[in-house]
């Protein structure tokens, strides 16, 4: 009995951590979150990355990107605005676009282990969603060794 | 009516009950002016009753001519002349109905066509970036004075009493009253501002009390994109106008406006007794629905002709639509002044043109002065003829007084202020020729002509009027310094710039011309010119890529090459020595052409060429080996593509002039967002920049430290082309790229190098702005080594010719130097020995 609810453990975690990968409705999980990391040192313009983030969960793309744009011009070293910006070009569906904001966001998080988990997710979907399962892969194992 | 401001005995007016009880009136009578299709019913049926009377009198006619004729009498005779006397008159009387009738129609047709249909051609208006600020921002006390100086903001003293457009200094830094703007994203309402600031950053910013906010001010108009009329205008709505204005116009202009059918009979009786009485003409009877006709669609030649005509259209006008309708379109339409070729219409852009603030923060002598200059904008001109301008500022307000738009209070209180007319136009054409002409290159792509002219776009744009302030001064300054040093052959040269947000590629000031305000060939767009060692960062990548690194050993030495056309080719470097074996970081520092083009020559021209285009320079590149040391013609635009890309972290990031569009009414139409493409690795971007700031620190340009702090830790390339007839430089901070170029347009020899020529403007620009340390981002996989370039070993820092350079782990030797084995104390006992 005990094995039974041990396995039945095990299942739920597994399925739950492919989820990302495999399972995932609309929109992903790795979109879902509450909040983009990477604080850029400026509340002021945190609060634009959560308003962007906010508005991207509203569906309001449009204003979501004006918003996150006018975050990383008033701070332009700000990984955290270029992943909150990834996450509006994958929820509209606009992948090579999500790639690159995410990988110019990777490159900006050298100071954030969070940053460079978040985008390494961001990465794994775009991968998944373009069929690429192997590199979806590779990504989201660089985003569980953060 | 014009001028029937003479007598002011009839109690003051109750005029907004008035006003609303005649449009109620209208509105029971009239079609309203959105709905066409009723009007053109109504065309059509006042032409089938003309068609139906034209068609009895026809039949009329008939019986007439069927009379049998009596020649005997002479009583006949006489009747019947009377008869066909009366029957000729009552032709002619038939034909002037039906041409007056159809002439009716005509202007009827015309009043609709122009009221209904667009109005007018409004010029699109380009706006610089919002200046933004909150806690953190990089930005001086200076920075946002001369910001605010731009916007026409008013310096006070009290920061306790600031209306919109006000700001004062405080303790701390400044206290700002904004005047709110629409924008993209949201609408910024006027807010009290309090910024405080320390060492050229703003330490805090108070928005109507709350911490912690971002301000943002409103943008600076820059320039507008006019119809080949040059009327321009700035569209207000009636609601958007103070009522005051509209209290004074009327007062002054046409006080039966909302009671009159668009001609006033009252109005001409009263003029002409005005006119007798003062024995010539002074006063005319035209109402304002007069006066919009004669500006909307007549002529403005003075003959009984179009005056009947502007009657009968006035009549039409009025009859057609609200009174409101016309009141507005009257406001807009009015010419109010000149600014060289251009025609200021309306009150909206007359607010602007004589006074820098938009119509809503007019006060009331200020009001009062728009109002008279409507009787005559030259006449009245404030700039040029103040006097007489003050005295029909006081006539408009004595008059407001008598109609009891204003107390007798406030007219004491502004009957003296000075007329506070701005000194020039901040209105001017084209403030910045060379960007506006970047700004409308890129929004040919996306846009006609046609509509940038008429449609009153709304362009926000990328310029930072401060930094463009920096590098236009600079420029001059420097070239100034230049012609004097070398003599007055160099009267004719010239520069031209570029620069750019380091990061997203943002272009924040352009120059094309020494004379900035030129409005001909621009150079940063348009002149191609070698570009010498600019090239260079590329070739010095390339070998990176191929697994160079910094450390690596090069030839500096004579080197023959053989070009495709069988002529040999012998570089030299610019001081005409060679330098043996160097490290690759040093010969990029110090430019050395012999060891570029034997390191080029490994690498393979075709691919150095292939990585031009890759980094961002789309153009077909000459493939001979001269290409390694620059022989190649591109734009300051071009080389600032180049070097955004490694400015940018190693992501392609094409340059913008233009942030997004709206329509006229505020509607968002099309957004330019930030678009970035990885096309260098992280570590090789690293290890490139770390090269470029040693060209900074110990290379050609280390002259820069005379202007700049070496803690800003710039990186950058001198370029000098063959015969020193171009000079360049490129380079950025963590902030800002920019890309100087200097020479003669007709290809003259020079006496000066990037670093001489180019250099010092870059550098002077750069020092005059508030900016970051260039930081480049350290990836994992590289860090920095003591190496023995010469053993290609590991090495230490006590070490003969060790250096200390950042490399990629995989590239690090494994072998030890002879020296790191042996240790610190037996290198030391060994030194003294040799």
């Amino acid at each position: 009995m005990m094995l039974k609810h041990v396995v039945t453990l095990i299942t739920i975690l597994f399925v739950s951590g492919c989820s990302s990968l495999v399972l995932q409705p609309q929109p992903s999980s790795v979109n879902s979150q509450q909040a983009t990391a990477g604080s850029t040192g400026v509340s002021a313009v945190d609060k634009l990355i959560a308003k962007g983030d906010v508005q991207r969960r509203q569906g309001d793309y449009r204003n979501a990107a004006a918003t996150l744009e006018r975050a990383l011009r008033l701070s332009p070293q700000s990984g955290g605005a270029y992943l909150a910006l990834s996450r509006v070009r994958l929820d509209q569906k606009s992948y090579g676009e999500a790639l690159q904001l995410a990988e110019k966001s990777l490159s900006l998080s050298a100071d954030s282990k969070r940053a460079q988990k978040e985008a390494w997710l961001v990465i794994s979907e775009v991968k998944k969603r373009r069929g690429d399962i192997n590199g979806s892969l590779e990504a989201a194992k660089k985003a569980r060794r953060l | 009516m014009s001028s029937n401001e003479s007598n002011g005995n009839k109690p003051p007016r109750k005029k907004k009950a008035a006003r609303k009880k005649a449009a109620r009136k209208k509105a029971a009578v009239k079609p309203s002016s959105k709905k066409a299709p009723v009007k053109k019913k109504a065309a059509a049926k006042k032409k089938t009753a003309v068609k139906k009377a034209a068609a009895k009198k026809t039949v009329a006619k008939k019986p007439a001519s069927k009379k049998p004729k009596t020649s005997n009498s002479k009583s006949k005779v006489a009747v019947n002349k009377r008869r066909s006397m009366l029957r000729i008159l009552g032709q002619v009387a038939l034909l002037f109905t039906l041409i007056m009738g159809g002439y009716l129609i005509y202007l009827d047709a015309v009043i609709q066509s122009k009221f209904e249909g667009k109005r007018w051609q409004i010029p699109a208006k380009v706006f610089s970036r919002p200046l933004e600020l909150f806690a953190g921002a990089n930005v001086s006390q200076e920075q946002i004075e001369y910001e605010l100086q731009q916007l026409n903001y008013r310096r006070k003293k009290d920061p306790n009493t600031l209306k919109p457009g006000n700001y004062a200094r405080t303790d701390s830094g400044l206290q700002i009253r904004t005047r709110g703007f629409d924008f993209w994203d949201a609408t910024e309402t006027g807010s009290n501002i309090s910024v405080d600031l320390k060492a050229n950053a703003v330490d805090d910013v108070i928005v109507n009390g709350k911490g912690d906010e971002i301000a943002r001010l409103e943008p600076v108009l820059v320039g507008g994109i006019y119809p080949a009329h040059n009327e321009d205008r700035v569209l207000v709505t009636l609601d958007q106008v103070p009522s005051a204005l509209i209290g004074a116009l009327l007062a002054v202009e046409d006080r039966e406006f909302y009671e009159h059918w668009g001609v006033s009979v009252r109005g001409i009786a009263r003029a002409l007794f005005a006119n007798i009485k003062a024995g010539g003409l002074r006063q005319g009877g035209s109402t304002l629905t007069q006066q919009l006709v004669k500006n909307f669609y007549l002529s403005s030649e003075r003959s009984l002709t179009r005056k009947i005509n502007e009657a009968l259209m006035a009549l039409l006008l009025d009859f057609h639509y609200e009174k409101d309708d016309i009141l507005e379109a009257y406001l807009n339409e009015v010419y109010l002044g000149q600014a060289g070729q251009r025609a200021i219409h309306g009150f909206g852009l007359a607010s602007l043109f004589y006074f820098g603030v938009p119509l809503r923060e007019l006060e009331v002598q200020q009001i009062a002065l728009l109002v008279g200059i409507v009787k005559g904008a030259s006449w009245y001109d404030p700039r040029r003829n103040p006097e007489r301008a003050k005295e029909r500022r006081t006539q408009v307000l004595s008059l407001m007084l008598d109609q009891g738009e204003i107390g007798q209070a406030e007219f004491d209180r502004v009957k003296n202020k000075p007329l506070g007319v701005i000194k020039k136009p901040v209105y001017v054409d084209e403030r910045y020729p060379a960007f506006m002409n970047l700004v409308r290159q890129q929004l040919k792509q996306d846009y006609r002509d046609e509509d940038l002219r008429s449609e009153g776009l709304r362009i926000f744009t990328t310029i930072d009027p401060y930094a463009q302030h920096q590098l236009e001064k600079t420029i001059a300054k420097q070239l100034r310094s230049v012609e004097r040093y070398q003599g007055e052959k160099y009267q004719t040269l010239q520069a031209a710039s570029i620069f750019t947000s380091a990061n997203t590629g943002e272009v924040v000031a352009l120059v094309g011309d020494k004379n900035s305000q030129y409005k001909g060939f621009n150079r940063a767009l348009r002149a191609y010119r070698p570009i010498g060692s600019l090239i260079k960062p590329v070739v010095y990548l390339s070998a990176l890529e191929k697994g160079y690194t910094l450390a690596s050993l090069l030839k500096d030495e004579p080197i023959e090459i053989k070009t495709e056309n069988g002529e040999l080719w012998r570089p030299d470097n610019f001081e005409k020595v060679s330098h043996g074996e160097v490290i690759l970081q040093q010969a990029l520092a110090h430019s050395y052409n012999q060891a570029t083009a034997s390191l080029a020559m490994d690498v393979g021209i075709e691919k150095i060429a292939d990585r031009v285009v890759s980094l961002g320079v789309e153009k077909d590149l000459p493939k001979v080996p001269a290409l390694a040391l620059g022989a190649v013609s591109l734009s300051p635009f071009e080389v600032a593509t180049l070097y955004q890309t490694f400015a940018a972290g190693g992501f392609y990031t094409p340059l913008r002039s233009i942030r997004s569009v709206m329509n006229a009414e505020g509607k968002p139409l099309q957004r330019y967002g930030i678009d970035v493409e990885k096309r260098i690795s992280p570590e090789h971007t690293y290890l490139l920049t770390a090269a470029l700031q040693e060209v900074v620190t110990q290379g050609t340009a280390k002259t820069a430290k005379r202007y700049l702090s070496e803690g800003l830790k710039v990186a950058g390339k001198t370029g000098t082309s063959d015969d020193q007839r171009d000079a360049w430089f490129a380079g950025w901070s963590g902030s800002y790229l920019g890309v100087v170029w200097v020479g003669f347009d007709d290809n003259l020899k020079t006496e000066l190098t990037g670093a001489t020529g180019a250099l010092p403007i870059w550098a002077q620009t750069m020092a005059g702005l508030t900016q970051v340390p260039l930081k480049p981002i350290q990836p994992e996989s590289v860090d920095w080594y003591w190496i023995d370039p010469k053993e290609v070993a590991r090495s230490k820092p006590h070490c003969d010719g060790a250096v200390f350079v950042p490399m990629i782990e995989s590239t690090v030797p494994t072998k030890k130097s002879s020296c790191s084995e042996t240790g610190r104390v037996f290198n030391w006992i060994r030194k003294l020995f040799d």
